[in-house]
């Protein structure tokens, strides 16, 4: 592959590129920054590379934010406007918007490695396989990480069900995911 | 938490991103200094070793590499280079040194051409004459392998140094360059500010560059090597940067060339890194540059924190990281705001000072 191909492959996958490293950071700015440090190790090696550049790219992506936390900021949040009220009395679907909110926080809270499986497993449905591939780890340590990782977010403070009707939809959906991960292996 | 609404927290964050921005000219900045980087780190360590051309701080490493000189963006309407800031090809002047595609100019923003020399291909040496008309100056040494992939460069090293001093800047061949014009600072001996001690003017020196085994460090035969090498002798103003004792750790020109045009510093900031603030400066409508980073003794070196340095945040136009001891120009996207930031996270450098300064095209 020569660097005119490197020129179209960035052209035309970088809003596609974008949303793993954001789903990663959390932070538009900090994910386009990764985007461009995978982009520019890739380029010194894009003749050489096997396989699916994305692929690639994706895993340069990955193992760089795992190993980031040197490189991180004391990040400030923007906001063009201020948060709204919530209102007093809220329908089914504004618990479900404010569910998202502490669900994305939850997300944040787990450690990096342990999110990033959680984004290649249930965002880019990637296999254990390929998340294995992805991360240089082994398929086991896939596994225990997203199994980790599910716990934490299950007892999260913020994300526990309120009452016990909740409770039993969500012993219904770890039943669904224990199948969706053995359908994986 | 279910799976069903992770999936779709993540899928709906991810929606709502909306469009990347063109990362080209982003990452094609990010290799050029890796590329940089990698020679100066190369000669640092090579001086060093050596010990002797000594007192180079490679400063000039971090410093802009201007193209070319003249005009004003806004004197015509200009094309657009990949980056999105007015770009021109200026033709050649009396005094350029040209061949095979190459160019060193006579004169580039404020550094004039003292002497220079393109070899020819598969000539391995090139030697330059020349009588310094000052201290400060900066050598430029270039090598270029066709064709040749990283093991083949891994093998040879190019070695910059005046004849009769011991020591030299050693740096890496690279493959053939999609510019036409040579950096006119790749190497700038000396403490900021006050020239190389080791010069002396108007007495003859010759710069001396050559390709060597990098394992026996004896001269190399091959017909797919050229080299080029320049002296330049700075002749332009320059703003200080000072540590919190007082020491100049850098000094920063006050015109730098961007693609064919002048750009003039309009205004700067600097502050010492163990106390540094987030600043955050405004830019005028217009296409501007902007030079940033920092600067100290050592920061680059083994004492240096690791993987922690300062970042440039645009908007729009995204966010750039440079470590500790490093700095450069990048641009600046018309009617945005800049903010530059220290990394907190790992060790804060103890010395050395942080700064940006703002070019805005010449008129």
């Amino acid at each position: 592959m020569d660097h005119a191909s490197f020129d179209d492959f960035v052209a035309s996958l970088s809003t596609r590129l974008l949303r793993t490293p954001y789903l990663l950071t959390h932070d538009r700015a900090l994910a386009e920054d990764l985007v461009q440090t995978a982009l520019s190790k890739a380029w010194f090696v894009w003749g050489r590379i096997e396989g699916r550049p994305e692929a690639y790219v994706r895993r340069i992506m990955v193992n760089t934010y795992a190993s980031w936390w040197r490189r991180r900021w004391n990040g400030e949040e923007a906001t063009a406007d201020l948060p709204e009220r919530r209102p007093e009395g809220h329908r089914a679907d504004d618990v479900r918007v404010d569910e998202r909110t502490d669900l994305w926080r939850a997300l944040e809270r787990l450690p990096k490695r342990q999110r990033a499986v959680v984004v290649l497993r249930f965002y880019e449905d990637l296999s254990e396989a390929e998340t294995a591939e992805i991360m240089q780890c082994s398929v086991g340590t896939v596994k225990s990480q997203a199994s980790r990782a599910l716990a934490k977010l299950r007892i999260d403070p913020s994300l526990r069900p309120a009452c016990d009707d909740e409770r039993d939809g969500e012993r219904d959906d770890e039943r669904d995911g224990e199948h969706d991960e053995e359908r994986a292996r | 938490m279910n799976l069903t609404d992770l999936r779709d927290e993540l899928t709906t964050h991810a929606d709502d991103l909306g469009s990347a921005p063109d990362f080209r000219a982003g990452v094609a900045d990010r290799v050029r200094r890796t590329k940089r980087r990698r020679a100066a780190a190369a000669g640092a360590g090579a001086a060093l070793a050596v010990a002797a051309l000594a007192v180079g701080t490679l400063a000039s490493l971090g410093r802009p590499a201007p193209s070319v000189p003249a005009g004003s963006p806004s004197s015509a309407v200009p094309m657009l280079g990949t980056d999105g800031m007015p770009y021109r090809t200026v033709p050649d002047a009396p005094g350029d040194i040209t061949k095979d595609g190459l160019r060193l100019r006579a004169r580039v923003a404020d550094d004039l051409l003292e002497g220079g020399a393109i070899g020819d291909r598969g000539q391995s040496r090139i030697a330059v004459d020349w009588v310094p008309s000052s201290t400060s100056v900066s050598l430029v040494g270039a090598c270029y392998l066709d064709g040749a992939g990283v093991g083949r460069a891994s093998e040879v090293e190019l070695r910059v140094r005046i004849e009769g001093m011991q020591g030299y800047f050693g740096s890496t061949c690279l493959g053939r360059p999609t510019e036409r014009d040579l950096p006119t600072r790749v190497f700038t001996p000396g403490e900021p500010g006050r020239g190389w001690a080791e010069l002396t003017v108007r007495r003859p020196a010759t710069l001396i560059v050559e390709v060597v085994d990098r394992t026996t460090g004896k001269p190399l035969d091959g017909s797919d090597v050229q080299v080029a090498g320049a002296v330049y002798t700075d002749l332009g103003h320059h703003t200080p940067i000072r540590d919190a004792s007082g020491k100049v750790v850098a000094v920063i020109p006050n015109t730098i060339e961007h693609q064919g045009y002048t750009y003039t510093q309009v205004r700067m900031s600097s502050a010492p890194l163990p106390r540094w603030q987030d600043l955050t400066v405004g830019v005028d409508p217009g296409a501007a540059m902007v030079l940033w980073g920092s600067a100290g003794e050592g920061l680059t070196g083994t004492d240096a924190p690791d993987e922690s340095g300062m970042r440039l945040a645009r908007y729009p136009g995204g966010s750039v990281t440079r470590g500790y001891g490093w700095w450069g120009t990048d641009v600046l996207p018309a009617d945005s705001t800049v903010r530059v930031t220290a990394s907190t996270q790992g060790a804060r450098a103890a010395h050395g000072s942080g700064f940006i300064a703002v070019y805005a095209p010449s008129p």
